[in-house]
């Protein structure tokens, strides 16, 4: 009887497996690899300028979104000259955001299209999340940088937690 | 139960319920494993590496489980396999959930419902819905116990 059902569980199993390679044969997507490879974005780095301090310079060709370190969010952040894009969820949002953040849940982009299209192409765009185990900064940067075209997409990779525990401004 | 069992052939009734969901939560998945994998990955519980892998299998699993389900061929691992499945969607989710993770789980489809109100109220769903079919697949594997009662 075991025995039996091992076989039956080893037999699904074994023809699940090759209609699932049958299906990614005929996927024919060049980005779609049975190995998915784990995505890493750049990091802007610090330069320094001639009085010492440092200073962040946007990059002028970016081939994709970049990761966005605590001191580059807040670099920009003092300088008033870029949007912040919360990509949680509006009731996450609600409870408490990075100050002047707009809010574009990433699972519902799709009914902010009238907010996202009334975005500048060449502003800077600063999206977070939850940060950490959360994804939805990187997948709502995707929509910005390629289906969108802005030019200037960073991820704040520490998210909301990161800027809370640094005690910079939320509301 | 035992009014239900006087009334109906459960062990027949769970089978086709649970063959006709699976059958329909594999058929999106099929259609679009990439969106599947993105599914998989915010789990955060597996490595990433693995997750095309499992986006292209599992939904397969699905479909032939609902078919041996509704034909009754293999039929007993069909019904384990289903029952060990169903034990595994409870765990990631609740533990999805347990960590604050709001997720469109992709159980049914791999595209978020824009009329979706509330992911973490949608996940708790899932999780009910999901113990409500392991108690069906539960009742296929034991369905000498819970056979029609004359």
């Amino acid at each position: 009887m075991m025995h039996r059902n091992i076989k039956q569980i080893t037999f699904i199993i074994i023809l699940s497996t090759l209609l699932g390679l049958a299906r990614f044969y005929f996927l024919k997507d060049n980005d779609f690899n049975l190995i998915k490879e784990v995505r890493v974005l750049q990091v802007t780095e610090a330069e320094v300028s001639d009085s010492g301090s440092e200073i962040f310079i946007i990059p002028q060709f970016m081939t994709e979104p970049m990761m966005a370190s605590l001191e580059f969010t807040k670099y920009f952040f003092d300088k008033k000259n870029a949007i912040f894009v919360d990509a949680r969820e509006s009731e996450e949002f609600e409870i408490s955001h990075i100050t002047g953040a707009i809010n574009i849940p990433f699972d519902y982009y799709d009914e902010y299209m009238d907010v996202i299209d009334s975005l500048k192409y060449d502003d800077v765009f600063i999206i977070y999340c939850s940060g950490g185990e959360s994804s939805l900064s990187i997948d709502l940067a995707d929509v910005f940088f390629g289906d969108k075209a802005f030019e200037n997409v960073f991820v704040f990779e520490g998210g909301l937690p990161a800027w809370q525990e640094a005690k910079y401004p939320t509301e | 139960m035992m009014v239900l069992m006087k009334k109906y052939n459960l062990p027949l009734l769970s089978r086709f319920i649970l063959g006709a969901v699976f059958i329909y939560a594999s058929l999106d998945k099929i259609a679009d494993p990439i969106a599947f994998s993105t599914n998989i990955d915010n789990y955060h519980i597996t490595p990433i590496a693995i997750n095309n892998l499992a986006a292209l299998i599992i939904p397969w699993v699905e479909l032939i489980l609902g078919l041996c389900l509704i034909t009754g061929v293999l039929l007993d691992g069909a019904s384990i396999l289903t029952m060990a499945l169903l034990v595994f969607f409870i765990f990631i989710i609740s533990q999805a959930y347990v960590r604050g993770i709001s997720l469109n789980c992709g159980c049914f489809k791999t595209a978020v419902d824009p009329g979706l109100g509330d992911l973490r109220q949608d996940m708790l769903w899932r999780i009910f819905e999901d113990i409500l079919f392991l108690g069906l697949a539960v009742i296929v594997y034991f369905r000498d116990v819970f056979r029609r009662v004359k």
